[in-house]
């Protein structure tokens, strides 16, 4: 019998694999803001799959961490660095920087035999793929959803054959969201792991696991508030449009990656000893528009607007234009591209579509052991030799009907000092680009580092407590393999290589106050490094490094305290984080100079602090109900100093230039948090949840150039200085969503259905979150200028939205 | 049953997928423009120095003579039909690659206002608020598009050989070159075909004139923005192909003058 389920699924999988069709990679395009890109919709259907996998969390996690992700929401304001993934211990590949592959993530949270969280101060997520994990099961799950995906289908298959123990896991996704025009994807993950134990033959325990991960995105775009009024959509996509009468998406992310884990576990000299291995390759991409000396093809441009143009005749037409919606203008015009490609002279294109594209390679070895001394006292060391490099280049994906490109620097060719020096490539010059080919820039990153890590424990009576240390030694480099005109001698072969050593320290002490009662105090302190592509004024093009990145503070404190009975439970938590003497690197278009500069920030520093409160009484046998609340502070504590220099040849421009952030929010998640939760058991086992969430204190996300001291001394009135400094909140947005499940036969078939309806009462005034452009708009004459920013860029939340799943346990 | 179920869904869920595959798709132009029923001649015959409104059902033709690919024309395309030549203001940047030099493109007229602007007749969408002697250009480019149909045809335009004999206002607007023209003998060595802002910062156009083995001389006008501007011109004779304009800024009002559109429209003679 075990047997034949594995067959069956062998052959779906077989079936079912060159169907869903391989995808390419792609990176996403970046042009504005690197947080508009990647936005995650935690999925609704993962409070109800994985809260009895999540262990680890908090009463107030458990609400929180899926229920307000119908806003931009970090746990406790935490910023992307704080993020640590793992697979068993050894933690998901990271250094290089860039950007988090979220579609490799989100199909590894679903195949994942389970999930858990540990870590107060850090919150980490750890994986598990070992199928020992796993009790025998053969399931099919289909699903029906309104968000992102339509369908969705999961198939798991676990058992045993012979000694070996295996688990099969394929979850596949495929659909148009059923409310956002130009937003849809598929995803395919597949887990296959096998495991055994060797006790019979003196011990030990053996899993492989071949994890796979592909898919395909399309994005959605965030614009003005403008803009939607006009359109009178709140679910406004400026990132499609219509082509032969379909909708085309601007902007792919596609990922694909592979990864292989193994770990073996033995007992020797009264240790127990854990080998682990990962190896993880693919690819990944975004793609994005690219053009060469033609307007902008953005159709929420902000010269395309209304609010740019001055004749109230002009005015009203193009206020006229987007409310008519119509898409020839107000979505990309692919026609348009094809018409201006069409008729180019030379046969080379005006508009493109091109990916940035990463391929990365990781390699982690490490060795755990854990003694344990008597009763009250173990240790575990730890020794990691990790190997990560990358390539990252661009590449052309569509020409849009012209013949060719050329690899060339498009911002230069008008320019009156560089207009000879456009060349990106010089070992290769006056190349034509075709589709398929690599242009624009192109060069590695490479990370080598080893780790060695010991933990005490100690255990005794009420108090059990543990500190841990890390060492990290370690070198990045880049590697260039164009030669780049304004940069010769500095782009092409190998940079120097900078070495590092971090550190970090963790303590730990849990005490049982009562049987009822626990008080844990939880502590870190690291010495970080910044990722290698933050070492490099561009690493795309130069092996520029800048002179002094030094290591990142990162400290935390949390002290939390619980109290359970049987009907009540009660979490209180109160968290103080800084992050000090922190980098950036940004390039961007400075309005003021007119020039494409490279910002470093440095000696950043931010602090996060609040209180978590959570109450879950059982009211009867049927009844429960949990309210969570959280009240935090997010704050920059200093202003830091600014590099500028130019990122057309690295000439300085400023050493030092000031930007006002002190005082400001570092992020958009939520200072304030409510939420609730109502769960009742009805008859024929079926239970419903009903769950409010209520998120207040949300600003936008900041733009630091327009605190300098420049831009804001530009603001020559009022209202412009006005709007230069205020970092306009998002305002609070509450969301009622309703999960119904209900286990059930038709005849002797067992079967599960669940229901979700998110946002049940439709509410689409609430901003998911928003960010302020780095652009100014200069305005006046020659003899008196000011500057203003750029509208701010906003997304709404996805409306009413249903999803379904039946499932079937063979 | 359960089995027969599942292929069926693995199948349902197989065809869902290739949203955004297009490899397969060539675009095929679908511009429908209205009927010509006049040529520019007769626009550029009702153009005066005030502005006057077109509210006949007047639709022409004519194919791209010159463009702002160069920097030269600023937001200003200039068409001609073999019987006239007409401007086009569009207060939009890169026109380059909407206009092509030499494309084939249809202009309903009616509501838009014409005038003549150094020389040249030269159409807008109205006339500018603050200065009554200029017309103002189309804003958006779906105001545009209304009136200005581009089609997929385009075809050089060859200049017409003129000498300063030949000078007519009729030829405003047009394609001309004149040939054998040399620089004035007192004009500067290394001379650029326009003054950059640091040695001229009150105007961004520079006048520089060239005479004809006769002693007939023209002026050519070029903006400092052209991407020729800081070209230095050649001391050897020339053949200089441009649009002929009257009274352009920095030349007397009755004077002609001659605008190049790119580094091409200069070469030896």
């Amino acid at each position: 019998m075990r047997c034949k389920s594995l067959y069956i699924t062998l052959l779906l999988l077989l079936v079912s694999m060159p169907l869903l069709r391989g995808q390419e990679m792609s990176t996403l395009f970046l042009r504005e803001n690197p947080r508009e890109e990647f936005y995650r919709e935690i999925e609704s259907d993962t409070i109800l799959f994985y809260r009895p996998l999540a262990g680890g969390l908090s009463l107030y996690d458990d609400l929180a961490k899926f229920g307000f992700g119908f806003v931009s929401y970090s746990q406790r304001g935490a910023d992307d660095g704080e993020e640590r993934w793992y697979i068993d211990d050894v933690e998901l590949p990271r250094l290089l920087g860039g950007r988090r592959d979220y579609i490799f993530l989100s199909n590894l949270s679903r195949v994942a035999v389970s999930r858990d969280y540990f870590g107060r101060v850090l919150q980490k997520q750890r994986y598990t793929l070992s199928p020992l994990a796993r009790s025998q099961e053969t399931s099919v799950r289909v699903g029906y959803g309104e968000r992102r995906y339509r369908t969705t289908l999961r198939l798991i298959s676990a058992g045993g054959v012979g000694e070996w123990r295996y688990s099969l896991t394929l979850d596949g996704r495929t659909g148009r969201d059923g409310n956002v025009d130009g937003y849809f994807g598929n995803s395919l993950g597949g887990l296959l792991s096998f495991g055994r134990s060797f006790s019979a033959v003196g011990g030990g325990e053996l899993t492989i696991s071949l994890l796979g991960s592909t898919g395909e995105q399309s994005s959605r775009g965030w614009s003005t508030e403008e803009v939607f009024s006009l359109t009178g959509n709140k679910l406004y996509n400026p990132y499609w449009g219509v082509f032969d009468g379909r909708q085309r998406s601007s902007r792919m992310q596609r990922s694909a990656t592979p990864t292989l884990f193994a770990t073996y576990r033995w007992s020797g000299w009264d240790v127990n000893w854990r080998l682990s291995a990962l190896a993880m390759g693919g690819e990944r991409s975004r793609s994005g528009l690219q053009w060469i000396n033609a307007m902008n093809p953005t159709p929420d441009y902000y010269t395309y607007l209304p609010s740019y143009q001055h004749n109230p005749t002009d005015i009203a037409a193009a206020e006229e234009l987007w409310r008519s919606a119509n898409p020839r203008y107000t979505q990309i015009g692919w026609d348009e591209f094809w018409f201006q490609n069409m008729l180019s002279p030379d046969g080379s294109a005006v508009y493109l579509v091109e990916r940035a594209v990463e391929r990365p390679r990781a390699f982690v070895v490490g060795v755990d052991g854990e003694k344990v001394v008597n009763s009250r006292v173990s240790f575990n060391v730890r020794g990691e030799l990790r190997s990560e490099s990358s390539r990252y280049f661009k590449q052309v994906e569509d020409l849009l009907g012209a013949s060719w490109t050329d690899n060339r620097d498009g911002f230069l060719i008008d320019d009156t000092a560089y207009g000879n020096r456009t060349e990106n490539d010089l070992r290769n010059p006056n190349r034509k680009v075709r589709e398929g080919d690599t242009y624009g820039y192109n060069y590695s990153l490479h990370s080598r580092s080893a780790m060695v890590r010991g933990g005490l424990f100690y255990s005794y009576l009420r108090l059990s407590a543990s500190v841990s240390g890390e060492l990290f030694f370690g070198s990045m480099w880049r590697d260039g393999h164009y030669e780049k005109a304004t940069f010769v001698g500095r782009s092409f072969g190998e940079s120097a290589r900078t070495g590092y050593t971090a550190w970090s320290f963790t303590g730990e002490a849990d005490y049982s106050l009562s049987p009822q009662s626990t008080l844990r105090l939880s502590l870190n302190y690291a010495g970080e490094p910044i990722g290698a592509e933050g070492l490099f004024y561009d690493a795309r093009y130069s092996n520029d490094l800048i002179s002094d990145a030094a290591l990142g503070r990162r400290f935390g404190l949390s002290a939390d305290y619980s109290w359970r009975s049987s009907v009540v439970r009660f979490d209180l938590a109160a968290y103080y984080n800084t992050l000090t003497e922190s980098q950036s690197v940004t390039h961007y278009y400075d309005d003021l100079s007119s020039l494409y500069l490279d910002m470093v920030m440095r000696d950043i520093r931010s602090r996060r602090m609040g209180i978590e409160a959570a109450l879950s009484l059982t009211i009867s046998s049927r009844l429960d109900f949990t309210v969570a609340g959280a009240v935090g502070n997010y704050s920059y504590m200093n202003n830091p100093l600014a590099e500028l220099r130019r990122n057309v040849d690295g000439e300085p421009l400023l050493t030092e230039e000031r930007i006002l952030l002190k005082g400001y929010k570092p992020t958009s998640s939520p200072q304030y948090s409510i939420a609730t939760s109502l769960s009742y058991s009805l008859p024929w086992s079926l239970r419903a949840n009903l769950e409010w969430y209520w998120a207040g204190g949300r600003y936008m996300e900041l733009s630091p150039l327009r605190r300098s001291e420049r831009a804001i001394a530009a603001a020559a009135t009022p209202e412009a200085r006005r709007a230069m400094i205020e970092q306009r909140s998002l305002g609070a947005g509450s969301q009622l969503n309703l999960f119904l499940y209900m286990p059930f036969e038709i005849g002797d078939v067992p079967l599960s259905a669940t229901l979700s309806i998110n946002n049940l009462l439709n509410n689409t005034n609430t901003l998911y979150g928003g960010y302020e452009p780095s652009r100014l708009h200069k305005q006046g004459t020659a003899l008196a200028t000011t500057v203003t920013p750029h509208a701010e860029k906003v997304l709404y939340v996805s409306p009413r939205t249903l999803s379904a799943t039946l499932t079937y346990k063979f | 049953m359960a089995k027969r179920l599942l292929y069926i869904l693995v199948l349902l869920f197989a065809v869902g997928c290739g949203y955004n595959d297009f490899s397969d798709v060539r675009y095929q132009p679908n511009v429908v423009p209205p009927a010509v029923n006049e040529e520019l001649r007769a626009v550029a015959e009702v153009c005066g120095y005030t502005p006057y409104f077109i509210t006949d059902p007047i639709v022409v033709e004519g194919r791209v003579i010159a463009n702002d690919r160069s920097g030269n024309f600023y937001r200003t395309i200039i068409i001609d039909d073999g019987t006239a030549a007409l401007a086009i203001k569009l207060n939009l940047y890169d026109l380059h690659n909407l206009f092509r030099i030499g494309q084939r493109v249809v202009v309903d007229c009616e509501g838009l206002v014409v005038m003549r602007e150094q020389g040249v007749a030269t159409l807008g969408s109205r006339v500018e608020a603050w200065n009554a002697t200029r017309v103002e250009g189309f804003a958006l480019r779906s105001e545009a598009d209304k009136h200005i149909f581009r089609l997929a045809d385009v075809e050089s335009v060859e200049p017409s050989v003129v000498s300063n004999g030949d000078l007519d206002d009729k030829l405003c607007g047009r394609l001309v070159r004149f040939d054998n023209l040399t620089l004035l003998p007192d004009t500067l060595a290394g001379i650029t075909w326009a003054d950059s802002p640091e040695e001229n910062p009150y105007s961004s156009q520079s006048v520089r004139y060239f005479h004809t083995p006769l002693g007939d001389s023209l002026a050519v006008v070029t903006s400092v923005y052209a991407d020729f501007a800081p070209n230095p011109i050649p001391t050897e004779p020339l053949s200089l192909t441009g649009v002929l304009m009257r009274g352009a800024s920095g030349t007397p009002k009755s004077d002609y003058s001659l605008k190049l559109r790119d580094s091409l429209d200069y070469a030896p003679y």
